[in-house]
């Protein structure tokens, strides 16, 4: 089938691509465009690693056609840091010791982002249900969900 | 006196015995930039895929590998 020119916005900069119309974002995040902070683990949107925000809504970007991303806002992992430093959920993850192998970082990372946004301060219970979608083989749930916390605390603060 | 306060009294007091450490691997992880396996590129690079028997107990007679062969030509 004919590739289709598909332009967005990616961390703030204009990206255009040519894909076929079957391509999933997060192919084209990795192979296209050589964004590999968002990972593949399941392909079937259960584990949440290739989580990345798409017009202000968490999206598992394997569950999204290339093509359905035309002209949106997409967020990675790689836009979370800015000129001024690491973001506060990112150092709230090093403080907590919220990672292991860091494979399912950058989607916990993400969601994260959003999930505070959602819910400037959730309680423990509430950032278990709004981080369901995003499974850590390491099992480091505990810390993770301390790190949540520890970041929805400083960025009230902030 | 604070948590913070509380923690680092007790780290000082273990002389390093069963402190938490910062980890220096994090850096990369949370900015996206683990480069796992899946995340290497290189020119030229092939892919493999593992075609087994499908049967349990067998002979082997010949190895057809035209076809695969065929593949990388085509590259």
């Amino acid at each position: 089938m004919a590739k289709q020119a598909v332009s967005f916005t990616l961390n703030g900069k204009a990206v255009d691509v040519l894909v076929e119309p079957r391509e999933l974002l997060i192919h084209t995040l990795r192979e296209n465009l050589n964004h590999t902070g968002a990972h593949i683990g399941c392909e079937t949107s259960h584990c949440g690693v290739c989580t990345v925000d798409v017009d202000g809504q968490s999206v598992k970007s394997c569950t999204l056609l290339t093509v359905q991303a035309a002209g949106s806002d997409v967020k990675s992992v790689e836009g979370l840091a800015s000129a001024d430093g690491l973001h506060v959920i990112q150092q709230a993850f090093v403080d907590e010791h919220g990672l292991q192998c860091g494979f399912c970082t950058p989607g916990m990372l993400m969601r994260a982002y959003r999930f505070l946004q959602e819910n400037p301060d959730p309680s423990d219970e509430e950032i278990r249900w709004g981080m369901s979608g995003n499974l850590c083989r390491c099992t480091g749930y505990q810390n993770i969900i301390e790190a949540v916390k520890t970041a929805a605390k400083n960025l009230q603060q902030a | 006196m604070d948590k913070v306060t509380d923690k680092q009294k007790r780290e000082d007091s273990l002389n390093g015995v069963g402190c938490s450490r910062k980890r220096k691997e994090d850096a990369r992880f949370i900015q996206g930039k683990g480069n796992y396996t899946d995340d290497i590129k290189m020119p030229g690079m092939l892919f493999a895929d593992m075609v087994r028997s499908p049967y349990a107990h067998a002979r082997i007679i010949s190895i057809n590998k035209e076809k695969a062969l065929a593949l990388l030509q085509q590259q």
